[in-house]
């Protein structure tokens, strides 16, 4: 890391090596690179670095630790540990299982348990539960999709294991605090009942959903002597970053760790909490100050150029309605924010159209770098990143995209594999509606193979998809005319996939994930076929689909693994499709190689780019009359605020709750994203919305108000 | 009107001077209420001292409306920042915009769907379905008459119209807030035998099952649901009076109860509230709860302010006098039952200054012309023929009771080849979005077709604004043997080589600008299907009007890929085709026929139908079909459209139906027959308004006509007669 750091950071880096300190700030004033500097210098005061854990919310949260891990300067020898919750409580069940299964009285405590995947949960509640909601006619007054309803139960047993309360008490906890007519409230019971029954269904087979482990890990392991020992003895020195947007068990598993730590560093950050919808909670993160022993506040911003730092606290005003101690440059606001001129803000797409203008100005005159450029908007739709990927693609400027939790039939990666698998497995058992049509094989060889079109793709599937079945282009002898108009080229690749499929079909069918593992490997990903990495002039292009394709094999072998544990006799491959036919499954997988970001431009949710933590030079707000800036996710069967550990036993949540919790996230993301700015941000506005709405949202009320200020400041 | 022109008449002030609690106006047609109305909305909108986040709620009840107010407001106000101190919406909207930001409060996911009315239509089909094959020992044959006991024919019949009765019967249940768990259990403690109730209950309830499976709401449960948000959380409720401190309310008499009690929610005991409208104008009974008694009961309220507008600067005098016969006589109406209800009441129309005079015999009432339907529409299209070609720059409408009708004439005009707009079912502006929309993705679903390819083009230069049939570029497209060679060149470039062979290469750069287009729309083919019209659209269209029309098909084809997994691109294109050919309604959110001016129009015939013609104008209007079966009056011999022929006792068994369920809701006796002879009276009642706003479109003159129809029987509507002898100067029976 070639940063230096002011005088303060280095006082607390260079802190005793027996120091617990708490150290807090705004985003952007450099905590993260402190913990960074005191893990280093830990390890260079001959810390062993295996004493070391660095614990995070999120794994990308990681991403500055991970790159001081794999620097190469460092020397050999045994690493720290990096962990999230998830991933030690992970660890800790599996081994220490034994234990664990004597306690929840286990038969066989040796046998191993299966640890479910957000897909398998989705799998396992749809079997277990669709049957008993239509037998019951449970949530008969809710209106909402399967996929959604199964993830706000989920996500209800993973609130109780994060807050830590019972998972018994969620209806209850729901109905105090929400109270509604007769009808709505028996749909909190309806969905304790099941939670219940996949809870006990999960102990009965032996099954770990995210919740169990966590809860297991909490309530079970952490008080017994023996691996508490384990992790205390082994774990010294503790380096705790995001502090506020981890759970309040986090925060009590480190209450009690911490008196027995040699050091430990805690990163708190003020005013973020962008998780809170998963369980984050910054009170009971700031209540850790009081077990250091010395507090550091660092508040310059390392990020932020001054024109930036002063629109910040321009906008900050406008929204409080306070004003803040804190320099405004008169006149140099303007040069931190970029509006859509009038000529091209009328509609939706000369909006988009400049913004892809803008960014290739940014990158071929001004030389910005690519990765130094993110594109937000609160929601990104199919059509808003494909307007924007193809516009950029055709101005020479790669981009990659991070839309996490889409469901997996939503990617045309994913639809091209699973074609490819039905083609394969004609065994399969599928039902009419999704059986391979034409056009299905149309779009397959659209992905499948570079630069293929359209008008090549029909023709190779009317002449050659026959019965069901995939027939090579090489026989194609009577007609000399079609094989010139497909080009021989085009016949070559087809039949390297048609060649391989019809090998694979005489062998042995492997498993699932290894069908696509193979498949990729041995076809797509090679010259000439879709996920090959030169595939157009911008290979980061390929990067979205690459990554999509390793996130499907890696799903569908944790679906695989746990499944055969389960139902060893269901050909796990094409339960798998029907799942993802259905939407069941989504694309939940952090990216394999996600320490590595592209050199691209990344279009994203503005959520999605605050959790990453990356602060850029220039970022663009689209779509700023959108709702979503300010609007909590509307959830009918589960709610996060009251779920809390801060919400009050018998508290009501009112319309107040509500719009004070819209202002304070639309003022979180806002400073958020600022505080992640270094250069410049570029609002990106349109009249009228791609749906033709003319929409005002509170974001965009802001912009009028700062428009109108900068006005009055540029006529003083 | 442009704002500048406006000078308000005397009561017109009276309704400019409003600052503040109810006011109630009674507007005549052609009064000006839209103009006042929208001068109201911007003086509040100067004047009203609103704070950060406070807006004038102006609500209308059709799309086409919302969009005239939302242009004659800027225009009283100007550009400017102002944009964000007023909110147009219709009823559907400011209901979806009430219940989207509160989902969960009636227990919907953020994500909820509102299934339009064809997918609703498809559900309940499958619903009925499930209950015709699970009843297959009881087809309420007790409501058959005796001669149609047995007879196979009129049982078919009667499954096909039990999806429309039980859609009529579930929206107004639903408009009454009855539901379905709360009908099974009154069913179950009932003591009297409701075989429909038992039907309809057990249809509704699988019904919601479907649209709950989906995550959809229909467009009665967004009323119902905004309702149930508001009673939910008075805190909510607070803020939005908070956020609107003034609602005005236009086309008031055709506000169903639920959608007047949100208003009144809204505007809170002591609230801002103007609302507008004409008792005489109401068209809406009979498709759902309103009634004109609520507006006319709202300006007898002792806190409202009363205000008429009775002068109107629309029509000529001989036009005005007609249709205040109309309210004459109507008060006078043969039928004992029909008077006492008063489908028409004051105030009369009173001219202003600056009426169209009367010209020749403006007015002809053909009351004593008998003749089949067919020959009616040959009568009025010649008529409008020779009119058209005498009078190039102005405006006419044929007004015909509904869009099969309409669609029968604008057939005829077609062959005749006479200019015409169709503005039915689907206007004819929408059916250009999805036609054109269903040109490119037809190519799209049938890549190597150069019919298509040529087909796709001409709709994106007619988009463009450029004439297709001369078009160079066009006819050498047609000449394209293979496709590719154009799309995707590789080794030969059909356009290149075009080009070069060309001595004017620029004829084709359209061509090129196509090619550009039409490759990244083939990239996008991989994408969902809504997804893949709003790609296509954020480049074709260019009118907000557009784009929303857009989005309302890609929704529609969305939830119809979700309902039929098993469809790809071409069986999205034939979904598309149906649209064109007028076989799809869009309606409800109302992203449709946003703001149809006649005007547009000039040396056209409109073909139109009644309802649709409401707030509109023209120079000349035909009423056409103006029989005692589309307008009876309550005589025995008159036929009623809701009344099914095999039904005993000329049972409407669709008010029998809700009736038998507003005795399980309200928990009162149910008597047969009663709701039938109900439901008759108001569908007279409705009739003789709709026959009112029909006349009151015409500003220079009006044909009346009418048909035998299909059985040859009918008679002219009962009060033409009367009409046409008081017309003075008027000539009863002249040929047109």
């Amino acid at each position: 890391m070639s940063v230096r750091l002011t005088k303060k950071q280095e006082e607390i880096v260079a802190s005793p090596l027996d120091a617990k300190l708490f150290l807090r700030g705004r985003a952007g004033t450099g905590k993260t690179t402190v913990g960074v500097w005191r893990l280093r210098q830990l390890i260079a005061a001959g810390v062993p670095a295996h004493s070391i854990l660095v614990l995070v919310p999120q794994k990308r949260l990681a991403l500055p630790y991970y790159n001081e891990i794999r620097n190469p300067r460092r020397k050999g020898g045994a690493e720290a540990t990096v962990a999230t919750l998830g991933s030690l409580s992970h660890q800790i069940v599996n081994l220490f299982w034994p234990l664990l299964a004597k306690q929840l009285n286990q038969h066989e405590p040796l046998r191993r348990p299966a640890f479910l995947s957000s897909e398998l949960i989705q799998y396992l509640m749809f079997k277990l539960l669709e049957p008993q909601i239509a037998q019951n006619d449970y949530f008969n007054s809710v209106t909402i999709t399967r996929p959604r309803l199964f993830s706000q139960l989920a996500d209800n047993l993973n609130k109780s294991a994060l807050v830590g309360f019972p998972h018994t008490t969620l209806a209850q906890r729901l109905k105090a605090a929400l109270p509604s007519d007769q009808e709505q409230a028996h749909i909190y019971d309806d969905a304790q009942t099941c939670v219940n029954v996949f809870r006990a269904y999960c102990l009965e087979h032996r099954l770990l959903d995210f919740s169990l482990q966590v809860s297991q890990f909490i309530q079970q392991l952490w008080p017994h002597d023996v691996p508490r020992a384990y992790l205390t003895r082994r774990y010294k020195h503790i380096i705790a970053d995001n502090l506020e947007e981890d759970t309040p068990v986090t925060h009590q598993l480190l209450r009690e760790w911490l008196p027995g730590c040699h050091s430990a560093l805690l990163i708190y950050d003020e005013a973020a909490s962008y998780r809170r919808f998963l369980g984050a909670d910054e009170v009971s993160a700031e209540s850790l100050q009081e077990l250091c022993t010395t507090t550091y506040e660092l508040d310059a911003t390392r990020v932020m150029s001054p024109a930036v730092e002063s629109l910040l606290v321009e906008i900050s005003e406008l929204m409080t309605g306070e004003t803040l101690d804190a320099p405004k440059r008169k006149g140099e606001t303007a040069a931190a924010i970029s509006f859509t001129p009038a000529s091209r803000s009328r509609f939706h797409t000369q909006m988009v159209d400049w913004v892809a203008d803008t960014v290739a100005a940014l990158v071929q005159e001004e030389k910005v770098k690519q990765n130094q450029i993110v594109i937000l908007a609160p929601l990104m739709s199919d059509s808003l990143r494909f307007s924007l990927v193809s516009r950029l693609e055709s101005r020479g400027v790669p981009s990659y995209t991070l839309r996490p939790s889409r469901p997996l039939h939503a990617e045309p990666a994913v639809r091209a594999l699973i074609t490819l698998a039905k083609l394969a497995h004609s065994h399969w058992q599928i039902e009419p509606q999704h059986q391979v049509k034409k056009f299905d094989v149309v779009q397959m060889l659209l992905s499948a193979m570079a630069d293929l079109d359209l008008a090549r793709a029909t023709l190779l599937a009317d002449i050659r998809f026959v019965g069901g079945k995939l027939l090579p282009f090489r026989e194609i002898s009577k007609n000399p005319e079609m094989r010139a108009r497909i080009t021989e080229v085009f016949g070559e690749r087809f039949d390297k996939l048609v060649g391989w499929l019809d090998a694979y079909r005489a062998g042995t069918p492997e498993t699932i994930d290894i069908f696509f593992s193979r498949l990729f490997g041995e076809v797509l990903s090679q010259k000439g076929f879709g996920f090959h990495f030169s595939k157009r002039a911008n290979p980061q292009n390929a990067f979205d689909e690459a990554r999509i394709v390793a996130n499907l094999i890696d799903s569908s072998r944790s679906f695989r693994q746990t499944l055969d544990q389960i139902e060893p006799d269901t050909d796990t491959g094409q339960e798998y499709a029907r799942m993802v036919d259905a939407g069941i499954l989504a694309d939940q997988y952090e990216p394999r190689d996600w320490k590595k970001s592209p050199d691209a431009v990344l279009i994203a949710p503005a959520y999605t780019f605050l959790l990453s933590n990356q602060p850029v030079e220039y970022q663009f707000w689209l779509n700023i009359d959108s709702q979503a800036w300010t609007r909590r996710l509307q959830q009918p069967l589960t709610q996060p605020y009251v779920l809390s550990r801060q919400w009050p036993a018998g508290r009501i949540w009112t319309e107040n709750d509500e719009q004070q919790t819209s202002r304070e996230m639309l003022l979180r993301v806002v400073t958020g994203l600022l505080k992640r700015c270094r250069k410049k941000i570029f609002v990106g506005y349109s009249k009228f919305d791609e749906r033709g709405n003319e929409r005002e949202g509170d974001l965009r009320i802001i912009f009028d108000l700062l428009l109108r200020t900068l006005n009055q400041e540029t006529n003083m | 009107m442009a704002s500048a022109n406006f000078h308000p008449r005397p009561n017109q002030s009276k309704v400019l001077a409003y600052s503040g609690g109810k006011m109630g106006v009674s507007a005549v047609p052609g009064s000006g209420k839209t103009t006042t109305l929208s001068a109201l909305a911007a003086k509040l909108v100067r004047e009203a001292n609103l704070q950060r986040g406070q807006q004038i709620l102006i609500v209308t009840l059709v799309n086409s409306a919302r969009g005239k107010f939302e242009q004659s407001v800027r225009n009283f106000l100007g550009e400017g920042n102002l944009g964000t101190l007023y909110r147009v919406r219709t009823l559907h909207g400011l209901a979806n915009d009430i219940v989207s930001e509160r989902p969960s409060l009636v227990g919907l996911s953020d994500d909820f769907q509102i299934v339009d009315e064809f997918e609703a239509k498809a559900i309940l089909t499958e619903a009925v379905a499930a209950w015709f094959n699970a009843h297959r020992d009881f087809g309420v044959e007790e409501y058959f008459s005796a001669e149609h006991q047995n007879k196979e024919q009129s049982r078919r019949v009667w499954r096909e119209r039990a999806a429309d009765i039980a859609l009529e019967v579930i929206q107004k249940a639903k408009d009454f807030r009855w539901r379905p768990d709360a009908l099974r259990a009154a069913l179950s403690a009932a003591t009297q035998s409701l075989p429909l109730a038992e039907m309809f209950t057990e249809i509704y309830e699988s019904y919601e099952r479907g649209l709950r499976y989906r995550g959809g709401v229909d467009f009665q449960d967004l009323i119902r649901l905004a309702l149930d948000v508001l009673e939910a959380s008075p805190d909510y409720l607070a803020t939005l009076r908070q956020r609107w401190p003034y609602i005005l309310e236009d086309e008031a008499q055709d506000s169903s109860k639920l959608q007047e009690a949100i208003l009144r929610k809204l505007a809170g005991e002591s609230g801002n509230w103007v609302r507008v409208g004409d008792p005489n104008q109401a068209i809406y009974e009979t498709f759902t709860t309103a009634n004109p008694e609520f507006l006319r009961s709202f300006l007898r309220e002792p806190d409202v302010t009363a205000v008429e507008l009775p002068e109107s600067g629309r029509s000529a005098p001989r036009i005005i006098a007609t249709a205040n016969r109309l309210i004459e006589w109507s008060l006078k109406h043969p039928n004992a039952k029909l008077r006492q209800r008063r489908p028409l009441s004051a105030p009369f129309i009173q001219p202003a200054e600056n009426n169209p005079p009367d010209e020749g015999a403006n007015v002809k009432i053909l009351w004593q012309d008998q003749r089949s339907s067919e020959k009616e529409r040959e009568d009025v299209a010649k008529s409008v023929r020779a009119w058209l070609a005498d009078n190039p720059d102005k405006t006419v409408a044929l007004l015909l009771p509904t869009n099969a009708n309409g669609a029968k004439m604008g057939e005829l005009l077609q062959q005749l080849k006479i200019p015409h707009v169709e503005v039915l079912r689907t206007t004819t502006s929408t059916r250009e979005v999805a036609r054109t929309l269903h040109h490119i993705i037809d190519f799209l679903a049938h890549p190597t077709d150069t019919a298509m390819l040529v087909k796709a083009f001409s709709a994106w230069l007619r988009e463009d604004g450029e004439a297709t049939k001369t078009n160079d570029a066009v006819n050498q497209l047609r000449k394209l043997k293979y496709v590719e060679q154009f799309t995707a060149p590789r080794d030969k470039d059909w356009l290149l080589d075009l080009r070069g062979n060309s001595s004017a290469p620029e004829k084709f750069e359209r061509l090129e600008a196509f090619r550009a287009l039409i490759q990244r729309w083939q990239d996008a083919a991989l994408l969902p299907i809504d997804q893949l019209l709003l790609t296509i659209s954020g480049e074709l269209f260019k009118e907000p009007a557009e784009f929303a029309t857009a989005y309302s098909i890609a929704l529609h084809l969305r939830s119809y890929a979700e309902d039929n997994p098993e469809h790809r691109l071409a069986d999205y294109a034939v979904e598309l085709g149906q649209i064109v050919r007028n076989n799809r309604k869009f309606a409800g959110l109302g992203e449709e026929d946003d703001q149809f001016d006649p005007t547009g129009f000039v040396g056209q015939a409109v073909v139109i139908t009644h309802h649709k013609a409401k707030g509109l104008e023209w120079d000349r209007v035909y009423l056409m079909s103006v029989n005692n079966y589309d307008f009876p009056s309550g005589d025995p011999f008159d036929k009623y459209q809701s009344e099914n022929y095999f039904a005993r006792d000329r049972l409407n068994l669709s008010a029998e139906a809700l009736a038998q369920l507003r005795a399980l809701a309200v928990n009162e006796p149910y008597r047969e027959g009663e709701a039938s002879e109900q439901a008759r009276l108001e569908y007279c009642s409705e009739r003789l308004r709709l026959l009112y706003v029909g006349i009151t479109r015409a500003k220079r003159e009006l044909i009346i006509t009418w048909n035998t129809g299909k059985s040859l029987d009918l008679q002219a509507a009962k009060p033409l007669p009367a009409l046409a002898v008081a017309l003075e100067g008027g000539e009863a029976n002249a040929s047109s």
